[in-house]
Order: C-alpha cells, then structure tokens, then sequence
C-alpha cells in the first residue's frame, strides 16, 4: 500500500512551468528522498502535494484516498525556510501541535526538551536556524502522523544534530510504521537512510526507484569496456553509468546514480536514444 | 453526537488559530478594536478596513499563510475562522457602543447591523482580491472610496427626481439597511466561494 501517489502533477507560476507531469509513489513504512538541484521543483512539488501551493493539474492520494484538508490531521509537514509565526513561543507551538494533532506524542516531546535543555518560554523566532530545524522536526515527529514531509531535514545542523535526527528518522519509520518523504542536496548521506529515491531536474522526475532496485540495475563501467546491449545513462568523468542487469562492471553508488541522471538531463541526452553497438 | 463531535473539534481548532493570531498581532489587534469601541460608522470603516487585512490577508500579504496551509487547516476553515472571530468582534464592540447612548432597542439592533454590514462587505472585498493575489487592503481601501462616491450621488429616496438605485445596497450609504445587509452577505460569499476555489478547494 503507498501512503502517498502523486499522479502527473504540473504547476505553472508567473507562466513557468515550475512542475512538469510529476509522477511517484511512496510506499507505506519507506523512506523516499526527493532529490536534485536548487530549482528543480522539489520544494513546490512538496507544498503541491498539503496544496499550500495549488496544483494546476495531476492528482494527489494519500492513503488511498485523493488529497482533501481532512488528511492534514495524519501529515506533518517541515518547511526548508524554517519559517516560524511571529512571537510565538515553544509553548505556543507545544500547545498548538498537541490540540492540532489526535497523535500527539507528549513524552517523546518532552524527552527531546529535557535531553537538548530547550526552554518553553523561547520564542521561535529568536532560535539560531539549525535549533529551529531540530525542533521543527521534532515537533513533526511528536505529531504522529502517518506520513512526514521533510524540506531538507538535515540541512543547517552540526554533525551531532543530525546524526541524532537521521536517528530519530529511521526510528519513526521502523518502529513506529510511519512513511517519510523529503527533499534533499546531501546525496551522499541518503543511502544512511532512505529507502527509495525520485530524480528531479526542471519539475520532471528523471528516474525512481529503491535505493536497493537501482543498484541492482545499473553499473559503473570503463570507458573502454564493452557494454554492447545496455543503455548508457552518463559519462561521469572516464567511467560509465549504464542500465544494466548483465554481470559487468561494478555496482554504482547512489550518489553515482543520482550525478548519472543528472548530468544525463544537463546534456540532454537521456539514455534511452544511447543503444551502445 | 458525530455532529457535536465536528463541532467541538471546529471550535478547538478555531481556538487554536484565534490564539495564535492573538499573539501575533497584540499590537495591532487590540489597537483597532479600541477604534472600534468609538461609536461612529466612519471610524469603525477604517477600523474594519485594518481589521480585515490584518488577520490572514495580512499573512497572504507577507507570504506567511503558507505556514498556516502546512497545518492541518483548510482554506475553507481559515476564512470561516476570520470570519467568525471578526464577526464577534465587530458586534461585541457594536453592542458596547449602544450601552452608553440614550436610544430605543430599534435603533441599536440597526447600529449593530450596520456595523456588521460594513464587516462582509470589507472583509469579503479584502478576501477576494488576497485570493486572487492582489493587494486585499489597497483594493479594499479603492473599493470602500468607490463605494461612498457611488452612493453618494442623488437620494436614495426612492420617489425622490434624482433617486439613485445604488445607495440602497451601498455598504457605506446603506441607503436600505436590509438590502444592504443582503447585499454584504452576497460579496462574502462570492468572496469565499473564490478564495477556496482559487486556493484548489472545492
């Protein structure tokens, strides 16, 4: 069962076409990573989807059911800009997520206040980014919802932070059942935990699948080495990333994957046209 | 029992927002609803234009209701959440008013209607011009000077020779506090029925 589909969505803005025919799933219990570079459309693709952002077409189905404001209650959602209202404090938001949110877990919050020694009393806006990314988090993952969007979760935290939340992630999603989908720029510390991945370069998906699945079908192979009968992905310096389920070359990285399809895209040669003779 | 259920969870909810706005925008919201414990229209118009525009059209303004968009709120409710929360504000304050002013119950009853005139019509233009991504206090503002010119013209007595149509349902003029009324309550609700829809909102 997939906690969330997003179906050919496209977005238009100011007469850009920000999103272009977005299409993936995430599927209940996993951990998908959106990623690509800046302005690719990985951040309205997420607003797109809790239609802060309106779509102009595709479909949105969480759980099953097609996206309405009544399924807010089963998503948490951490913006990149770590944006906070004005004047409020820990306790206003304490107190607002806990009246918003039928899961709400108290104690893991209050957990979280005791080991980081946050004050309740502080006002949001005053925290230093990486103090209101962790506790943006952390109220995401107090809400208990089912499915937690996450806009570049890692980013602006000191190595313990983040080590901590990556922690408190693949906790959620293990033990608890919960699905999490975020957007990312550090490829090289998805495969930690993330389950599944989605390409996105210019508001078009370039290629998804698990993590697992797409090592399986590619490989990392010389130059000179023959490929005859696979689809090559990209030329990354003097090795190749080919599509392939024949027993050559090497397994690829993940990050080799994602820098495959996009520099694929930036030349504007996706594999498929590449038949190697 | 599901309905008082619904009901209940609304009013949390609405408590929730109603509070955050609170704290937010002390300041400014105890500021106008002073201006509107002053017991005269043309006060109370500018007092309503602010008030209007500093709820959530101010956060479509400053780029911050995506925030609000991002908890599990609809658009519907947010509308309806000012709405409400305006709505009391305006008749409290109105009800205030008329404690101290010698007058018969007649009188009071309409003093507070059009207060509450004045209210749907403002909030409902400030609402349909943030909906569609225009500036909802400058229009308001234009709309509101519109208004007052265009029911200014000739009288609304209607067998007067320079009777003017328009001053019936002029939300300044209020030439017929009825149609008037009626005619607030049809821009709230053409207001809120493009907000939600523009706001991909059925």
């Amino acid at each position: 069962m997939y906690a969330l589909q997003v179906k050919n969505l496209s977005k238009q803005i100011d007469g850009k076409q920000i999103l272009s025919d977005i299409n993936f799933a995430v599927p209940q219990g996993e951990i998908l990573a959106l990623v690509g570079p800046n302005g690719a459309g990985k951040t309205t693709t997420l607003k797109c989807i809790m239609n802060a952002v309106p779509k102009d077409s595709g479909e949105i189905i969480v759980f099953d059911r097609p996206f309405d404001a009544s399924l807010k209650i089963d998503i948490a959602f951490v913006t990149e800009d770590r944006k906070v209202f004005d004047n409020l404090t820990l306790e206003d938001y304490y107190n607002m997520y806990k009246s918003l949110y039928p899961s709400w877990n108290d104690q893991f919050f209050k957990n979280f206040l005791s080991k980081y020694g946050f004050n309740l009393a502080q006002e949001m806006q005053k925290l230093s980014r990486g103090q209101k990314t962790l506790i943006l988090s952390i109220l995401a993952l107090a809400t208990g919802a089912k499915l937690i969007i996450m806009d570049e979760p890692t980013q602006h935290l000191d190595p313990a932070s983040r080590y901590e939340l990556i922690h408190l992630i693949k906790q959620y999603v293990n033990e608890k059942g919960g699905t999490i989908l975020l957007s990312s720029h550090e490829i090289y510390e998805l495969e930690e935990y993330a389950t599944s991945f989605a390409i996105i370069k210019n508001g078009k998906i370039l290629y998804t699948d698990t993590i697992d699945d797409a090592k399986h079908n590619h490989r990392i192979v010389r130059l000179n080495e023959n490929i005859k009968g696979a689809t090559i992905v990209a030329v990354i310096d003097d090795e190749v990333l080919i599509r392939t389920q024949e027993d050559i070359g090497e397994y690829p990285r993940l990050n080799q994957i994602i820098v495959g399809y996009l520099k694929s895209a930036e030349e504007g040669s996706l594999a498929s046209d590449m038949q190697v003779q | 029992m599901g309905n008082y259920a619904d009901f209940s969870k609304h009013l949390s909810k609405m408590e929730v927002y109603i509070q955050k706005e609170l704290r937010e925008k002390t300041g400014r919201l105890a500021l106008l609803t002073l201006l509107l414990l002053i017991p005269n229209l043309f006060i109370k118009t500018i007092a309503i234009l602010f008030l209007s525009a500093s709820l959530l059209a101010y956060d479509i303004r400053h780029k911050s209701a995506e925030l609000l968009y991002l908890l599990p709120f609809s658009k519907k409710e947010l509308y309806l959440y000012n709405l409400i929360f305006l709505t009391i504000l305006v008749a409290a304050t109105s009800v205030i008013n008329q404690i101290f002013i010698e007058t018969d119950i007649y009188s009071r009853l309409i003093f507070i209607l059009n207060s509450l005139t004045l209210l749907f019509s403002i909030f409902g233009i400030t609402m349909l011009f943030s909906g569609i991504g225009r500036d909802g206090l400058g229009w308001a503002i234009f709309m509101v000077i519109l208004d007052a010119i265009l029911g200014g013209f000739g009288s609304s007595d209607i067998s007067a020779f320079n009777f003017n149509p328009y001053s019936l349902i002029s939300f300044t003029h209020q030439g017929n506090v009825v149609l008037s009324f009626l005619t607030s309550c049809a821009i709230c609700l053409f207001s809120y029925l493009i907000f939600i829809r523009k706001g991909g909102e059925n």
